[in-house]
């Protein structure tokens, strides 16, 4: 079992700012990873980092292997590492099938029938197959959250990046998000690397968590080891509760 | 005979485009048809540069007010090498065709990078400086006083089935860039252009491309110009009237559909061709207030009306990216 996708030694400056600094992180095959930490901890930019949608400033970023470090972001999802957006981006002039369909398109090396075939398959997996038809304006959030999972699964990948898909539905469809993720892992076999503010969503998906806090990684373990780190505890609550 | 079509062509398209182009071709055959002659092949050359314009105007979201940059350099190209090195007309059309389009990408890659207002400001300077270069620039252009192609007899009449084929190949590869995959993607760079690029979708890649077969489409239609007409002058050919009016005839009819500036070219000739007879003076004021008046009233033109008439409602229509969001 080998990484699906490694970070080593990731760090990103905007001018004075560390907002990562020295930050590693190997995601498994098969394995749910959750990126943890408070806010401003560093977390969307190492997601933005890992997804190619920014250079890192020093440090090195690998799919299986390869090298991606500095590949511009289309290039890094056709390699098999599709992120989604924590404020969901749908192609608003696009109905539900076809927003798949581009993805599955450029990414998934289909033909043409077989593109809008996957769009079609991923939709149902995620519950939206009648509704494909319809643009992602009549969709509630969590229809718009299921809807971006579902235009990165088109793109067929080994990881999937997921930042804070639970976060903003309501507890039912919460719970219906973490049976999605979970899914995804056991039936399509993707690989997640998630970030989330609900722990209780990390908890009960994750099998290792890593913690940001200040752009530096502070503790990594299982969920019930991190928990209870006296480090994390301190980034999370200050230090007179450590 | 069964013809294989790609998945996203309708069968019905396909051949109601072939009956249409049937039924025109016959046209010249009726008695007293001269009139309309002359008014149909010029209206075939602004279908198909209308929608040339629209592949990058209303698919991309990226208008473009000097495309006549490209019309003249296909013209004044494809004069030149039937002149000068006695090239059949047809290649000389397809070489001044790509031309054109290698010239687009030339100022189009690097501005293709602006959005919105930016892009269209800078196509007005490659516009009019295009337009002064090649005004004074007598070896290729003759200057100011143009070239005349060798004539034939018989040709102006003949042009008019060139004519037919071009709008018809225009109409069908707009078809293909706004249903096929591609045409997607290009849906989905003008919607979100960073989200588009996170599914695999190269926006630089996708946008050269768009902008190459504009360019080498309006190239084309501006040699055609130069054999229908056998006179070309930089003056005429690099207008700024001509840019606008391609904008015109897509705001007209609606941008970003597929037929929309077909349409709005066929209206656009029409008017112009009695309003010019009519009031000479008055045609550009009028044009000026029909287009605020779409552009306030029915930013979709003449396919908005004929939505609302029919009650729906097409977010993929959405004249920004912006505004299908709801």
């Amino acid at each position: 079992m080998g990484a699906v996708l490694r970070a080593e030694r990731l760090s990103k400056r905007f001018g004075g700012l560390k907002a990562n600094d020295d930050v590693s992180i190997s995601l498994q095959q098969g394995q749910i990873l959750g990126l943890i930490g408070p806010n401003g901890a560093g977390k969307s930019t190492c997601f933005a980092m890992l997804a190619g949608s920014i250079p890192p400033t020093s440090g090195q970023i690998f799919v299986e292997d390869r090298e991606v470090t500095g590949m511009p972001g289309f290039q890094i999802a056709r390699t098999g590492v599709v992120r989604t957006h924590q404020i969901v981006r749908p192609f608003g002039n696009l109905t539900l099938v076809e927003n798949c369909t581009v993805a599955a398109a450029q990414c998934s090396g289909r033909a043409d029938a077989g593109s809008r075939e996957l769009a079609r398959e991923m939709l149902q997996f995620v519950g939206l197959d009648k509704r494909r038809h319809e643009y992602p304006g009549g969709l509630t959030l969590a229809g718009r959250k299921k809807l971006e999972m579902a235009r990165a699964l088109s793109c067929n990948p080994r990881a999937l990046l997921l930042d804070e898909v639970i976060a903003g539905v309501n507890p039912k469809e919460a719970q219906e998000m973490v049976a999605l993720i979970r899914r995804i892992r056991d039936e399509r076999k993707i690989s997640i690397l998630m970030t989330e503010h609900v722990m209780a969503a990390v908890m009960s998906l994750c099998e290792h968590v890593a913690v940001l806090e200040a752009g530096k990684l502070i503790a990594s373990g299982s969920p019930q080891e991190v928990v209870q780190n006296p480090a994390v505890v301190e980034a999370y609550l200050g230090k007179k509760h450590a | 005979m069964k013809v294989p079509l790609p998945a996203w062509v309708r069968p019905r398209a396909a051949i109601g485009l072939l009956a249409a182009c049937v039924v025109l071709a016959l046209v010249p055959l009726l008695n007293g048809a001269v009139y309309w002659h002359n008014l149909l092949t010029l209206t075939f050359v602004g279908v198909a540069a209308a929608l040339a314009w629209n592949w990058l105007g209303g698919y991309l979201g990226q208008v473009s007010f000097g495309h006549a940059a490209m019309f003249g350099v296909g013209g004044f190209v494809a004069a030149q090498l039937q002149l000068q090195l006695r090239f059949p007309m047809l290649v000389s059309w397809a070489i001044g065709g790509v031309a054109a389009g290698a010239f687009s990408l030339i100022w189009g890659h690097p501005t293709l990078r602006l959005r919105g207002p930016y892009f269209s400001i800078a196509t007005i300077g490659v516009g009019e400086a295009t337009r002064l270069v090649c005004t004074y620039w007598d070896w290729f252009t003759g200057g100011s006083s143009g070239l005349s192609l060798p004539m034939r007899s018989n040709l102006k009449y003949e042009l008019y089935w060139y004519g037919i084929a071009l709008a018809a190949l225009a109409v069908a590869a707009s078809y293909a860039l706004r249903r096929s995959p591609m045409g997607l993607s290009l849906l989905a760079i003008k919607s979100d252009v960073d989200a588009a690029s996170d599914v695999g979708v190269s926006a630089t890649r996708l946008q050269d491309w768009v902008l190459f077969l504009s360019g080498l489409t309006i190239g084309i239609c501006g040699a055609f110009y130069a054999s229908y007409f056998s006179y070309i002058e930089p003056g005429d050919m690099f207008g700024f009237d001509r840019s606008i009016s391609w904008v015109l005839m897509g705001v007209i009819g609606g941008i970003g559909t597929i037929l929309g500036p077909a349409l709005g070219a066929v209206i656009f000739i029409l008017v112009k061709e009695y309003l010019i007879a009519s009031y000479p003076q008055l045609y550009l004021g009028l044009y000026g207030t029909l287009l605020v008046l779409v552009i306030l009233f029915e930013p979709l033109g003449i396919t908005g009306l004929f939505l609302r008439l029919v009650r729906r409602r097409r977010p993929d229509l959405a004249v920004t990216g912006m505004a299908a969001e709801d």
